[in-house]
């Protein structure tokens, strides 16, 4: 890990529209990458993580906030300056130079909205990420060979040449441990752990850079989860991948990833080091979640204390005081300015 | 608990007929469940814990075989109950909850009507009376507004209070044992933890018996009193869960045991090679042999038989054969091991200090 950062991801937000309400589906979320790290993020289904991965490959078109890859701005939102002209529309104290503030913000928006436009005409896709998908049975279809599946990506970026086609699918297939031959098979030939190897051989054969794994094995035996834990880290070291690794099994994320990021009903709430979050955890529902993981050993479970979270409703303006605030070197908790001063002295006692 | 078997499962032996021939999927498989336990099979899919289980209920799919094998119940053979007879056990004597609670559930019957449903048939109660013990059952599974929920659809849940919906609908008549499948593998840690707990309240309410099944070791700890670990349609050992995970003795527990990481594992974890053999042609010699790194020549040409390890342990492998070579479990398993034993004296230690000092 040399540090350079890689993926950043500021103020993300992704709303779905559902009749008149939105849907916050990933509301202000903001992280960085580095360079060959694996950054781990967990939470509950419905909690957005899915989501905040399918924006940063652009799966979807951020409602709000920007996200660089490698130093380049890749994709950006609106949110902000659409908020800003409503404001400005609606504001009561805008005194004698309304027409021009109101226009200013006008103008703000619509360049927004260009800037975006432009973005995801400038990069489509973007190759150096890749994801790799939750269920290898319905991420792979199964009218078309293994071959096919893997060097689909290679066609559509331009390659014509069978022979370095059919190259670079033997490479990769041998890189994810299955056989050159099982290239002209179906992949309901395949075990699911098989069909997960093929899921990520067709996400490395375009030499990316980050790699997006969205609950990678828990649709697999935990017999087969290992060898597939075993080949990502294989696949990080050989590659020099990054990888964000998104999962509700805590115990696999703590063992993986280097970072964490748990999130919760659309926010990041605590990010630490996967060291310290699980020694130090700070925010309420990172306790119960810890809490809450099967431990195999009976002795210690039978004397587990469950912690159990309860969601605190919060005003709209009261939720506007929480931020994701730096209370240890490295380690981010979701609070407000008061909370912040006391969750400092609580853990600088530890 | 008392020592009372109540069910009683010994030889069974299910295959199922297919285009490209009999798949063998449960193989000489014994067990006993006792009054009040919770008994875990634990394997991978296609193990045959679930045909098992399955079989428990009457409910194999017509394609199945039973080759072999009885199930006591009350002294009544349930393999040889008539579908009409089996009427009296499925539901009222063994409840079963299932893995997905949402496609157990009918989507176009609100919760009451599938809650009161098999009382209107089975029992005379009026409608009234049904719907109080309906209410009754889902507060008992821990619904906070049970007169909503009896008018709710199962859509209108989440997944974590569809499965308690489940679970009560298993105990509305009462069974006395209740075999859970799978119950939490479809939902989030948290909420997992609050359906096992619940699981386990409700048992220690009404004396139930359990047969829980799952592919996760983790799950089983806090749960099991006895557990079976199937592998290939076959039981490779069974014990007590302290000795299932302090001192197994096969070398496929072993590998699950070490492929899961603790909460401060650092090593490269210990995958377990290949993948479950193809039942269509069950191994002639121990089915894991082919992905066991301890597998001795006589793994390949001959099944081991059950070894007793201690009266309430057993294990099918050679290994265990006075003549084997010994061989040493993975470090993770004796770590785990050590660290029980040391964390079971300082409690002792405590527990003596304390008494002293009074």
């Amino acid at each position: 890990m040399n540090g350079e950062e890689i993926l950043r991801v500021e103020g993300l937000r992704q709303y779905f529209r559902n009749g008149r309400n939105w849907i916050k589906a990933v509301d202000d979320v903001s992280f960085s990458v580095k360079k060959g790290e694996i950054l781990g993020i967990v939470g509950e289904s419905g909690c957005g993580k899915t989501t905040t991965a399918r924006s940063v490959i652009k799966l979807y078109r951020p409602t709000g906030g920007k996200v660089w890859f490698n130093g380049e701005l890749i994709s950006a939102g609106a949110w902000d300056e659409r908020m800003a002209f409503e404001k400005a529309k609606t504001d009561k104290n805008r005194g004698e130079r309304a027409k021009e503030y109101i226009s200013e913000a006008r103008e703000n928006y619509r360049k927004a909205v260009d800037l975006s436009r432009q973005l995801n005409k400038k990069y489509p896709s973007v190759t150096e990420i890749q994801m790799i998908f939750q269920d290898p049975m319905a991420s792979l279809n199964p009218r078309m060979t293994i071959k096919e599946i893997i060097a689909e990506g290679l066609r559509i970026h331009g390659e014509k040449n069978e022979e370095i086609i059919t190259a670079k699918v033997y490479d990769v297939l041998k890189k994810v441990g299955l056989q050159p031959d099982h290239a002209n098979r179906y992949p309901h030939e395949f075990s699911g752990g098989q069909r997960q190897r093929i899921g990520i051989a067709r996400a490395i054969i375009m030499q990316p850079k980050v790699i997006i794994a969205d609950e990678p094995v828990s649709a697999l035996d935990v017999s087969i989860q290992a060898q597939v834990i075993n080949l990502l880290g294989q696949l990080r070291d050989e590659m020099g991948l990054t990888i964000l690794f998104i999962a509700h099994d805590l115990s696999v994320v703590k063992y993986f990833s280097d970072r964490i990021g748990v999130m919760y009903f659309g926010h990041m709430v605590e990010m630490a080091e996967s060291e310290e979050l699980f020694s130090h955890p700070i925010h309420g529902y990172t306790k119960a979640l810890l809490s809450a993981i099967p431990l195999p050993d009976p002795y210690a479970e039978k004397r587990r204390k469950r912690i159990f979270y309860q969601r605190p409703e919060y005003t709209p303006e009261e939720e506007e005081k929480f931020a994701l605030r730096e209370i240890y070197p490295g380690h981010f908790v979701r609070c407000t300015e008061l909370e912040e001063i006391n969750l400092r002295r609580e853990r600088e006692k530890d | 608990m008392e020592n009372k078997k109540i069910l009683e499962v010994s030889n069974l032996t299910i295959s199922f007929k297919t285009n490209d021939g009999l798949v063998h999927a449960v193989r000489d498989v014994s067990f006993d469940l006792m009054k009040g336990e919770t008994l875990a099979i634990v394997g991978e899919s296609g193990s045959g814990k679930s045909v098992t289980s399955r079989s428990l209920m009457g409910l194999l799919t017509p394609n199945a075989v039973v080759e072999g094998g009885t199930i006591m119940y009350e002294g009544t053979d349930l393999l040889k109950l008539r579908e009409d007879q089996f009427h009296k056990y499925r539901g009222n004597k063994i409840g079963m909850v299932f893995q997905d609670p949402l496609s157990c559930l009918n989507p176009i019957l609100k919760i009451g009507k599938q809650l009161t449903e098999s009382m209107l048939l089975n029992e005379k109660i009026s409608k009234a009376d049904a719907k109080a013990r309906a209410l009754k059952l889902l507060a008992g599974v821990g619904i906070p507004d049970p007169e909503r929920c009896y008018g709710q659809y199962s859509f209108e849940l989440s997944g974590g209070m569809r499965q308690r919906v489940v679970i009560a609908i298993a105990l509305s008549a009462n069974p006395e044992i209740l075999i859970c499948d799978e119950p939490t593998t479809a939902l989030d840690v948290t909420i997992q933890a609050q359906i096992l707990e619940l699981i386990n309240e409700i048992k220690r309410e009404r004396d139930l018996s359990v047969i829980f099944i799952t592919h996760d070791m983790g799950v089983v700890a806090n749960m099991a009193d006895r557990i079976a670990v199937m592998y290939a349609g076959k039981i490779v050992e069974y014990g007590t869960s302290e000795e299932i995970f302090y001192s197994p003795a096969h070398p496929y527990t072993w590998a699950l045991l070490a492929s899961i990481p603790d909460l401060d594992t650092h090593e490269k974890l210990e995958s377990i090679p290949g993948t479950p053999p193809n039942m269509l042609f069950p191994p002639k010699g121990d089915a894991f042999a082919a992905r066991n790194k301890y597998a001795i020549a006589l793994d390949f040409e001959e099944q081991p038989p059950l070894f007793e390890i201690t009266p309430t342990h057993y294990a099918a492998t050679w290994l265990l054969h006075p003549k084997a070579p010994k061989v040493q479990p993975p470090d993770i398993v004796l770590e785990r091991a050590r660290r029980w034993q040391e964390s079971e004296k300082a409690e002792n230690a405590e527990k003596s200090g304390g008494e002293e000092s009074r």
